[in-house]
């Protein structure tokens, strides 16, 4: 890119990062918290961590991922906001129909991060420079929300651009820059590399992103193994990945959810039922996806922090929440009755299902169960039109309604549970 | 849980636009839409508004376009 503000055969590469994002929507939401420090958290009557501060709120050295409790310790002063996932969902969307009127190649690369594709269209909007300029400004008339823009011939460079002068920033790293500007930079401040891996390469002595492009391959793989090879090749400012656009994206490898329970929990019926709350919105999503999946992963997260993934493999795909929940529990059960250690409280757990093929792919029964199953799909099947129709909440287990909710049932045999989790 | 609330609103051009509601036997006339998103139960959208209302009270109320009803969400702390 050698002039900015000239079309270009090079690749030129456009990231936006939305600027403390969640925060920035619910000063939005309550113009009365624009100045003060805010944090976005979950539910402040539960443990939680604060998901996103503001910019005030981060001179207190609060930033996402600090516990509730340290940042109201850090900044009694601050304001601490409930989140609205679907809130920041919607704006997200919204601006990435803003990025799609710059380019067809929109790639959203997490809610407050998108890269653009910009090669053939930065010419129509007055060159890469001016394309960054006006869709901040768009964004900003659209929404009220500022972002920074970062500007590159990869997403490398982009990246590390649109950091460069945050907040509301816009800024352009060229191959030109790569020694003078890129280099010189701390590792962390590379895409792809996270807090541990900077803190690892500094007590190596890598200081800079110059001095890790200087470090053999083999060195970096053997201490961080793929991810080593991978932040080498990267730390030269080179970087061939494409953006890909939502209509490219490939099938996901695999579907699965986790729940951090209110309280550490100990209450087999209790964790039995959250273990089939995780199956059906597993089996759902597998559903929707028109796929089936043949590996099921259960992962637990103890007390104290010890994290443990078991998976088991069957014979046949499945995408039924029995199918499924019948193999998390039957895990669950193992692991449990093993070792006296996996018999302490429980803080999370979570179930996957891998080995993806398309809903076509294998049986799922054996020809003594077909009537059951019959019977059992068609209940499935409604409950999946309700669901799709009145949302997910309009029907569930009967297990997992709590008495004081409005009982809307579905079959508690069909659901698959023994006598120990009847409790409702 | 959302309560049901009267609402007068404008609906024009694909935009609905609230301009009172009554609340706790209160009628509230808002005097500018803060924000708004549009969330989904089942296949219906359900649009919602963050207003401010002459008082300078903040609210969120919202609109489910299949039952066509408004809800009273939240109100901040000091109402």
């Amino acid at each position: 890119m050698p002039d900015p503000n000239c079309w270009t055969t090079e690749r030129v590469v456009l990231h936006v990062d939305m600027d403390a994002f969640f925060a920035s929507v619910e000063e939005l939401c309550d113009p009365a918290l624009v100045g003060r420090p805010v944090m976005v958290c979950g539910n402040r009557d539960t443990r939680t961590v604060v998901a996103a501060a503001n910019y005030q709120a981060r001179k207190y050295g609060i930033s996402a991922g600090t516990p509730l409790g340290i940042a109201k310790a850090k900044c009694p002063g601050g304001t601490f906001v409930e989140g609205d996932p679907e809130k920041y969902v919607y704006a997200s969307l919204r601006m990435n129909d803003v990025c799609r009127q710059f380019s067809p190649v929109v790639e959203r690369y997490s809610i407050d991060e998108s890269f653009l594709d910009i090669t053939g269209t930065a010419k129509f909007f007055g060159g890469p420079l001016e394309t960054g300029r006006r869709l901040k400004q768009r964004i900003k008339n659209e929404f009220g929300l500022t972002v920074s823009v970062g500007i590159g011939p990869n997403k490398i460079l982009a990246k590390t651009a649109s950091k460069l002068e945050k907040p509301d920033g816009l800024a352009m790293l060229t191959e030109a820059d790569i020694p003078r500007r890129f280099h010189p930079m701390p590792v962390s401040e590379m895409f792809g590399i996270g807090d541990r891996t900077a803190e690892k390469l500094e007590k190596l002595g890598v200081e800079t992103i110059g001095e890790l492009a200087a470090v053999p391959p083999e060195v970096l793989g053997r201490i961080f193994g793929v991810v080593g090879r991978l932040i080498h090749a990267a730390a030269p400012g080179r970087d061939a990945s494409p953006i890909i656009a939502e209509a490219e994206t490939p099938p996901p490898k695999s579907v699965g959810n986790s729940y951090t329970l209110l309280r550490d929990s100990n209450d087999e019926d209790h964790l039995l039922r959250v273990l089939l709350g995780l199956a059906s919105k597993v089996g759902r999503r597998l559903r929707e996806h028109g796929t089936r999946g043949r590996t099921v992963t259960l992962t637990i997260r103890f007390y104290d922090f010890t994290t443990i993934a078991r998976a088991k493999s069957l014979p046949i795909h499945i995408d039924r929440d029995k199918q499924i929940y019948d193999a998390a529990r039957a895990i669950f059960i193992c692991q449990r009755s093993k070792s006296p250690k996996y018999q302490v409280p429980i803080r999370l757990l979570g179930v996957s299902v891998s080995g993806l093929a398309d809903q076509q792919t294998g049986s799922q029964g054996s020809l003594l169960d077909r009537n059951y199953w019959s019977k059992y799909d068609g209940m499935i099947r409604a409950a999946d039109h309700i669901r799709d129709r009145y949302g997910e909440r309009a029907t569930t287990w009967a297990c997992l309604v709590r008495r004081a909710e409005n009982p809307r049932i579905l079959s508690r045999k069909m659901a698959g549970l023994n006598s120990e989790t009847r409790r409702n | 849980m959302s309560e049901t609330i009267d609402v007068i609103s404008v609906f024009r051009k694909k935009t609905i636009k609230p301009v009172r509601f009554r609340y706790a036997g209160k009628t509230h006339k808002i005097t500018k839409i803060l924000y708004t998103w549009v969330t989904r139960e089942g296949s219906f959208p359900v649009h919602h508004f963050s207003v401010e209302t002459k008082d300078g009270n903040r609210f969120e109320i919202s609109l489910n376009s299949y039952t066509m009803n408004w809800a009273f969400d939240s109100a901040e702390p000091n109402v």
